[in-house]
């Protein structure tokens, strides 16, 4: 590789030209070596806090072909970490500011930025890279990252085939904890094998927010959810979370119910906060994740070291604490296991059951479901809500029992959802309590 | 003189005017990270000033997740000038940058980052300031030394820095192994931010007004489903808890200790709530939305009886400590290292003396748990009273104590105070050994640290397949040792890679013979570090400057508990380990 440039790769040379006792027995170290790094082509999912932090390791740890896609632009408030943002920049988009800032700093990178949703994508666009390392704030969009990966996934007489598997890193970071995880589809466990460690996000009962607030936030969940739909304040538009008058507004009036009832403790950084769903975060947790991930993608590039295995969860509130360890797979992974899932159920349960179920269970956590299935060979909508005109046509079945639709034991139902970009297969086994 | 009289200023831009459009810009520039350490902490942050020893891609890594929180000021001390391989692994060293003061650019190009933050550099080796002029590095918050290899330097630095109880940062990042040393004589925590603590309640000694408003909810037979529903989970605890004592022979303050007390006190709560469910109140005609109300409070109170049945006078051991320290009596000859703490330790013990029956002052904070507004609120006023109420006491002692000593005791604020009160099961004191002692003479080293070497080397299978990072340390100490004796790094040509490993291993053996250690017959570590050549990876200074820089603020804004006092990052494994001696 020849960069016309004052750029030494002396020390990267060091680790990929000379073998070691601790080296991986793949390692074929040499300029060989070296030269997989301008081969290798790497996506980073999300140019927030870890983004720009991976997009500055993987350069420097001699990555030259790096692409980045981030469908946001920049707030005032990404300037405590997201570095390679100014003042100046706020409003434009993430992925196209990191990307001219990295382009310019570092001579013989290209990074191409996509100011784009990840969902504008299909197969073919994410088979052509051969790492993906996602920094994602959004466990949605992880999800449906990890569905990606496993779609490209081909099996040969359900032998996975090598060639198609695309190791997904994945950082996450809150507040001074982070996580980083390397993922092998199809072979070390998916984002859904472990879904459960993402804990289900905290919705206060709305009994609870209009009869018997007791915290702060319970009322501002009252301006939000019941007030703000019904006064309008600035006419028929959503609440935003980032329109101080907005803010302000619920703000206000939060605090007058929380008077009403004697509590304490709506500040105006609690209601954003609430609104926003905002997570607290720093500079320094996203450096050492990102660090921790970029490495990751290094060794797998190079295969100089093993890939961690798998997970590693780190803290420094008190000292500095990391924990690797081997997360293991779900057998019965909806995601990876290539096998459909049985759904156990009694054929007078409601199809508004399953459809709870599919978002209360902590194994499926899904959003809104939809589900078809295929009566006498053509295929039949039960339920699809994100279609406003199918949503109505289809509300009614809610309310019907699978008898009264016309299940049977052992029938598939096709479960579509935003957390994924395929379908989840689902066998009936009638006759039992629903799980 | 040569040093800070000489020092180049690069920029020094004022820092912005407090007007309130830019003081409500800041807040939102900074809001994710003032949601963790607060105005307070902030204020600290952007107050501090810090040294940074050599701009390497550890040391502007560091600095990074410094000036992007809004550090006060830096100040970089570097002498070299910026060579092919600086720019190669160091992002704030540009490719235009070659042959240029490594100082000024990486000072340049950290400070377009965030213009609420100042820096200054300094060309000049440490030694020569070290040499000339040392008071020059006692002025800084914290000083980090990033690669400083030379083992009579770093002692050098590490003595001065400990005798002036300055925090010093000693940080390696070599090859694929990170070290980061800690050294600090006295610091003090209040606010230490634990992730998990015991609640603290008094369900076993009430004061007064909870006593009273438990016995006034006490008689929840008779409710409605809504009401009874809506009874806070401690007042159930309190009402089982007193049956409990009751149907066992037990004093009025006594809390179930053990597995099968804890469990009959359970029990006690779950056959209540199935009576609940059967009487004839549970399933009187009431309206619908009453009906799906369910018994979610005693449910919580059944797992409750393992969180918040805690003694009042529980008083956990790190406090303890810190009461019994040689600086509480110390502080009545004035004159010691943070005095304002000490004072306030020193009016704790009165108060836990005089004025609480050994109980440390309530901490003011109710979990949440399903009730009825009215009942919850009035709670959280009465652990909300109490708390001031004794904060009050605790200042009462406060002006005693200063008061015997001749000093006002406005010098501790009222928010200081309160927050101390507030901490007081949290409270931390961090010490730790000395860098430079672990470099003494045999017989001069302290004896806790030969020990402590011993028994690491002792216990680890370094020549067969057992992995202990602890290796890493004595890897990064036969470093130092080579590199002060040749003046470069062991491997760091390739045609010196073989030869090298045999030097390397014998200034391992001479490190381990200072401790009466036998060599290892294993040479993959020293084979390794030869490998390295002194290398410098991007990612894992990346990582090693992230930990850092979070360990500078928590030093800098008394918040969290740094570490102690020796971390080995080893990205092989991706793995940590905390070494204290």
């Amino acid at each position: 590789m020849s960069i016309e440039t004052n750029i030494s790769f002396n020390n990267l040379r060091k680790i990929l030209e000379r073998n070691g006792p601790f080296c991986h027995s793949d390692f074929e170290c040499g300029e060989a070596a070296f030269a997989t790094l301008s081969q290798c082509k790497v996506l980073i999912v999300g140019s927030g806090g870890l983004g720009c932090e991976l997009v500055k390791d993987l350069a420097l740890m001699g990555f030259t072909n790096l692409h980045l896609i981030d469908m946001d632009v920049i707030e005032l408030s990404n300037l405590n970490r997201q570095f390679l943002f100014r003042q100046k920049d706020i409003g434009k988009s993430k992925a196209e500011v990191a990307a001219k800032f990295i382009n310019e700093r570092i001579p013989g990178v290209k990074v191409t930025p996509y100011f784009n949703k990840i969902q504008d994508f299909g197969e073919d666009f994410y088979r052509s890279f051969h790492v993906i390392v996602c920094g994602l704030d959004s466990i949605v969009a992880r999800r449906w990252m990890n569905g990606m990966v496993i779609s490209l996934l081909e099996y040969e007489d359900s032998i996975l085939d090598q060639s198609s598997i695309k190791p997904l890193i994945d950082g996450g970071t809150e507040g001074f904890k982070g996580s980083a995880r390397v993922i092998l589809p199809g072979i070390t466990p998916c984002i859904e094998c472990t879904l459960d460690l993402f804990p289900p996000q905290v919705n206060f009962p709305l009994c609870t927010i209009a009869n018997t607030p007791r915290l702060p936030e319970h009322c501002i969940e009252y301006v939000r959810i019941l007030q703000w739909p019904k006064e309008k304040p600035f006419g028929d538009i959503p609440l935003d979370g980032d329109e101080h008058t907005h803010v302000q507004w619920v703000y206000e009036k939060a605090l007058e119910r929380a008077q009403q009832y004697g509590i304490e403790g709506v500040t105006y950084r609690l209601t954003q906060g609430v609104i926003k769903h905002i997570i607290p975060a720093v500079a320094s947790t996203n450096a050492v994740i990102a660090a921790a991930c970029a490495t990751e993608v290094f060794k797998l590039a190079t295969s100089c070291c093993a890939p961690m295995n798998n997970s590693m969860m780190f803290n420094d509130v008190d000292g500095i604490y990391s924990h690797t360890y081997e997360a293991e797979r779900n057998e019965n992974c909806p995601a990876c296991s290539n096998t459909p899932q049985d759904l156990f159920c009694s054929i007078d349960d409601k199809l508004e059951t399953i459809i709870n179920y599919l978002k209360e269970s902590p194994k499926y956590q899904m959003h809104s479901p939809g589900i078809t299935t295929a009566v006498d060979g053509k295929n039949k909508t039960l339920y699809i809500q994100s279609v406003a005109s199918i949503e109505e046509k289809t509300r009614p079945n809610l309310k019907k029992t699978l008898r009264e639709l016309g299940l049977e034991n052992g029938q598939m139902l096709f479960v579509a959802d935003v957390t994924s970009p395929n379908s989840f297969i689902f066998v009936l086994k009638i006759g039992n309590n629903l799980g | 003189m040569t040093g800070v009289n000489e020092m180049l200023t690069f920029q020094k831009s004022p820092k912005s005017p407090n007007s309130p459009s830019n003081e409500s810009e800041k807040s939102r520039k900074y809001d994710r990270q003032l949601r963790l350490w607060g105005e307070v902490g902030q204020f600290a942050i952007e107050n501090s000033n810090i040294c940074l020893i050599n701009a390497t891609a550890l040391g502007t890594e560091t600095l990074k997740s410094l000036v992007l929180p809004g550090l006060g000021s830096f100040t970089i001390v570097d002498n070299t000038k910026v060579t092919d391989e600086d720019i190669g692994n160091n992002f704030f060293l540009d490719s235009e940058s070659l042959g240029k003061s490594r100082a000024m650019v990486a000072t340049q190009l950290l400070l377009e980052m965030n213009s609420d933050v100042r820096g200054d550099f300094v060309e000049e080796s440490v030694d020569s300031l070290l040499q000339a002029n040392p008071s020059f590095f006692t002025n800084f918050s914290v000083v980090i030394a990033t690669n400083v290899w030379n083992e009579k330097t770093v002692c050098k630095l590490s003595q001065l820095l400990w005798e002036t109880n300055v925090p010093l940062l000693i940080c390696y990042s070599y090859g694929f192994i990170g070290c980061i040393r800690l050294q600090i004589a006295e610091h003090t925590i209040i606010e230490s931010h634990p992730d998990n603590f015991l609640e603290d309640l008094r369900l076993d000694k009430p004061f007064p007004e909870l006593r009273a408003f438990f016995e006034s909810n006490l008689n929840i037979e008779n409710q409605t489903r809504k009401d009874l529903t809506h009874t806070p989970y401690l007042v159930l605890l309190f009402k089982y808890l007193k049956q409990w004592q009751q149907e066992n022979n037990k004093a009025d303050d006594c809390l179930p200790i053990n597995y099968k007390e804890k469990a009959q006190l359970k029990a006690l709560i779950k056959e209540a709530m199935n009576q609940f469910k059967q009487s004839k109140l549970w399933h009187s005609d009431e309206n619908s939305v009453e009906k799906e109300l369910e018994l979610d409070n005693f449910e919580e109170a059944i797992k409750a009886v393992n969180t918040v049945l805690v003694p009042s006078n529980f008083i956990p051991s790190e406090t303890k400590a810190i009461l019994e320290h040689p600086s509480v009596s110390e502080v009545m000859n004035k004159k010691i290292k943070n005095m304002k703490f000490w004072l306030l330790v020193k009016s704790l013990k009165e108060f836990l003396a005089n004025k609480s029956e050994g109980c440390l002052p309530v901490r003011g904070s109710l979990p949440d748990m399903t009730s009825d507004s009215d009942r919850y609120v009035k709670l959280q006023k009465i652990y909300s009273n109490k708390a001031k109420e004794d904060a009050d006491a605790v200042q009462a002692c406060l002006q005693e104590v200063c008061g015997t000593i001749g000093m006002s005791s406005e010098i501790v604020s009222d928010n200081t105070l309160k927050k101390f009160c507030k901490n007081a099961h949290f409270l931390r004191v961090h010490e730790t050994s000395a860098f430079f002692s672990e470099f003494a003479n045999e017989g001069e080293k302290s004896h806790h640290f030969v020990s402590k070497m011993r028994e690491l080397v002792n216990s680890s299978d370094f020549n067969g397949d057992g992995t202990n990072d602890f290796i890493f340390y004595l890897m990064i100490r036969s470093v130092m040792r080579f590199v002060t004796l040749y003046s470069r790094f062991p491997g760091y040509c390739s045609d010196q890679v073989e030869s090298d490993i045999n030097t390397l291993k014998s200034c391992f053996k001479e490190f381990l013979s200072d401790f009466g250690l036998p060599p290892l017959s294993k040479d993959d570590y020293i084979h390794e570090m030869c490998r390295y050549g002194g290398c410098e990876l991007h990612s894992i200074s990346s990582f090693l400057g992230g930990c850092i820089a979070h360990e500078i603020i928590k030093l800098i804004t008394s918040q969290y508990v740094p570490i102690k006092n020796t971390v080995i990052y080893n990205a092989m494994n991706s793995t940590t380990t905390t070494f204290d001696w």
